[in-house]
């Protein structure tokens, strides 16, 4: 058999082998996901979808009327928030446990117990901390600091960043043992030179690790940004119920208010296919700008 | 050999495939042939009169030649099984739902149920009570829901904090102006004077929704009102100018601004820390029966009335009724069942076991001394006089966006013309 000849047989064996998941994996999620750009071009009569096309109706309806603007707005605040937070937080973690300060193995553990916590008991926990007459204001209270004092989720202005501070404490833990996993790749020696040269911590953070856990901080900013844009319903729905008014009512969240509370099934379905097109549209974004040179980057 | 293994693997996949996917189909093609099984979404599960379902569902299976299947749900999770009942067009024969526009007549128009005037005799339905008839029938005279039963609000207050307060308890009345001097009285001796807990803003259904009746001489002109969509007008900017001011000025709970309803509204009243609640009447045993403050204790009252239409005068109730899926194979299987449950027979075990007013306004009780005082408050002074309460004739998204709106209201991020703008926009919301 010649070189080309092989070359085919090899892949029609690979791809044969591959296709009982490929066919899994094409009915689960492309199906759904063709099914879901079908129901928002059709016709609903209240909780029943037709045949009929709707010329884009819905598509018209929610950026006509504005209805997306707001959600989505706070979605990326809330990007532009949790995801510069968490890899700061977390690198700077990192290289400590990665340093082996004193007690680091207590350390380790401590933080990444807040990432096995399930998200809703993480939510109600903070609720209740964070809470008017809550633990952590009473303890500002008993200290004279009443001017510290936050109605977290009760103010339109500030539940958002409570909400944001949720999402922070929970994903710190997971992201700092990936970190770590990322480190342990690094050379001690490079440390220990650049302490010889007189560097202090501060500086062996920025000029190594920083530098080393390049190629995960771009995976991680693409993973999160899925993240927070499509997986947040749980927090939102726990802590603040989308409110108070509408102020923490998220793209995700809006799309679950639309379909079962206000029963407008055409709408929401619409935004949910404006969801997957900005994540998906969101990624391509990240690839390019993180794959700029051949060999580099997350992918 | 390798091409021939491939082939094999992938022939086995779309067999297995094959079989997983028509195996249900032809268990249920056999399954057909048996007695006609009902599923009933008795959606309110863990809840006081779930035992009341039960007896009755054994009451229609004892005796017809169907079966009547319960299956109980949260409420919580009510609208999202609705819903997602409705998108697959499957899930259950009948269901308990809340009557009114935003809900029953919502989702029988959006396709999940069917009118059950052709299903149900005339001479039934004409001994329930009206006004949720009235909440759930469309401007084409499609009722869409039977009621079932009456869950009325009222006001319920300490007895022993008013007192300590120096509230004359004896000649206390539903007067805004008694009732304003008592929470005052209540604040200076340092005691909460109104329960409240807002996170899910569901007490703005009970403090200003629930209140909008008074206004009104009759059901259908409060219906009107809501369809109208025009809040920019006295009645509503006076009956959140009443709501704002309990608000501004410290009668109600801080605490409960954040707290959910089912952590904190009714177990402040119950473990006696304050003064007033707002009271649901099926909420009876678990907040006061079994809760710490004492029976004798406790005080009743129509709601707050500061208007004087002739609704005023009546318990506002929030109906629940029965459905019938709009895919049922079985209507009018279905629509039997449904009348055991609303016949003077299980109607009045309802009543006697269960404390909770019945929709069959033939429902009569001789005695009523064994009644909870709760009940004797109702049956004593009140009897029939349940008009419905305002949550059920909202459209579209009015309900939603009041109490998402009033809170931002309070806060003063939103002016008042904002806020019934609003609203207006959540009338007429495609």
């Amino acid at each position: 058999m010649n070189r080309y000849n092989r070359n085919i047989s090899e892949g029609v064996t690979a791809y044969a082998f591959l296709s009982p998941a490929i066919l899994i994996l094409i009915f689960i999620f492309g199906y759904q996901i063709v099914r879901l750009f079908w129901f928002s071009l059709v016709h609903w009569q209240g909780y029943r979808y037709t045949t009929q096309f709707n010329n884009f109706k819905y598509f018209v309806t929610i950026f006509s009327r504005g209805y997306v603007v707001k959600p989505l707005l706070r979605s990326f605040l809330i990007i532009g928030i949790v995801i510069p937070s968490v890899i700061f937080l977390t690198v700077f973690i990192s290289h400590h446990l990665y340093r082996k300060i004193v007690g680091y193995r207590f350390y380790r553990w401590l933080f990444f117990l807040t990432s096995i916590i399930p998200v809703v008991v993480a939510s109600i926990i903070w609720t209740y901390l964070l809470n008017l007459f809550g633990p952590v204001n009473n303890f500002l209270r008993a200290l004279h600091l009443d001017f510290l004092v936050v109605d977290w989720f009760g103010n339109s202005k500030s539940a958002i960043f409570a909400l944001c501070w949720i999402i922070i404490w929970r994903e710190i833990g997971f992201s700092t043992i990936i970190f770590l996993a990322e480190l342990g790749n690094a050379s001690p020696s490079v440390y220990e030179a650049a302490l010889m040269d007189g560097a202090n911590e501060f500086q062996l953070m920025r000029f190594i690790s920083f530098p080393y856990l390049n190629r995960i901080i771009k995976l991680y900013t693409v993973t999160m940004t899925i993240f927070v844009l499509n997986n947040l319903f749980g927090v939102v729905l726990v802590s603040t119920n989308g409110g108070p008014g509408y102020a923490t009512t998220v793209l995700e969240y809006y799309i679950y208010f639309l379909t079962f509370r206000a029963g407008k099934i055409g709408l929401g379905l619409s935004v949910a296919v404006l969801l997957f097109i900005i994540t998906m549209v969101l990624v391509v974004i990240y690839v390019r700008l993180f794959s700029r040179r051949r060999g580099e980057g997350v992918f | 050999m390798t091409r021939r293994i491939c082939i094999s693997i992938i022939l086995m996949v779309v067999l297995i495939l094959g079989i997983a996917v028509s195996l249900p189909a032809a268990t249920k093609e056999k399954g057909a042939e048996e007695k006609p099984t009902l599923i009933f979404w008795q959606n309110e599960a863990g809840s006081g009169l779930a035992e009341w379902y039960k007896a009755v569902v054994d009451d229609i299976n004892a005796n017809e030649d169907f079966q009547v299947e319960l299956v109980e749900n949260p409420i919580e999770d009510v609208i999202d099984l609705l819903t997602a009942a409705g998108v697959s067009q499957s899930g259950f024969d009948i269901s308990w739902d809340w009557s009114g526009r935003s809900s029953t007549m919502l989702r029988g128009k959006g396709g999940i149920y069917q009118p059950v005037n052709n299903l149900m005799p005339a001479s039934v339905l004409d001994q329930l009570n009206q006004g949720t008839i009235v909440a759930n029938t469309d401007d084409e005279g499609n009722l869409w829901g039977v009621p079932v039963f009456n869950d009325i609000n009222y006001l319920i207050y300490n007895k022993e904090i008013l007192q300590r307060a120096g509230v004359d308890v004896d000649s206390f009345t539903n007067s805004w102006e008694d009732f304003i001097d008592a929470c005052e009285k209540v604040k200076n001796i340092g005691v909460v004077p109104i329960s409240f807990a807002n996170k899910e803003g569901i007490i703005h259904e009970f403090w200003l929704l629930d209140m909008m009746h008074i206004y009104f001489d009759s059901e259908q002109e409060l219906a009107d009102y809501f369809a109208a969509g025009n809040f920019d007008e006295p009645k509503m900017r006076d009956a959140i100018a009443k709501y704002k001011y309990l608000y501004d000025m410290g009668y109600l709970d801080p605490a409960g601004e954040t707290l959910d309803y089912a952590s904190n509204y009714f177990s402040k009243f119950s473990s006696g820390e304050c003064a007033f609640l707002w009271f649901i009447n099926s909420m009876y045993i678990s907040v006061i029966q079994e809760g710490e403050i004492d029976e004798d204790n406790v005080g009743y009252e129509l709601h707050v009335a500061y208007s004087d239409g002739d609704l005023s005068r009546k318990i506002a109730g929030l109906g629940y009724c029965l459905t019938v899926s709009d895919w049922t194979k079985y209507p009018e299987e279905a629509a039997k069942a449904i009348e055991y449950f609303v016949s003077e027979k299980w109607q009045t075990a309802m009543l006697k076991e269960y404390g909770v007013v019945p929709a069959n306004m033939n429902v009569s009780v001789d005695d009523v001394s064994f009644f909870t005082p709760n009940m004797q408050f109702y049956y004593g002074e009140h009897k029939g006089e349940v008009t419905i309460c305002p949550y059920e004739v909202l459209v579209n998204l009015q309900y939603d966006e009041t109490i998402r709106s009033l809170t931002p209201y309070f806060h003063g991020e939103i002016t008042y013309e904002e806020f019934a703008r609003r609203l207006q926009e959540a009338t007429f919301a495609e």
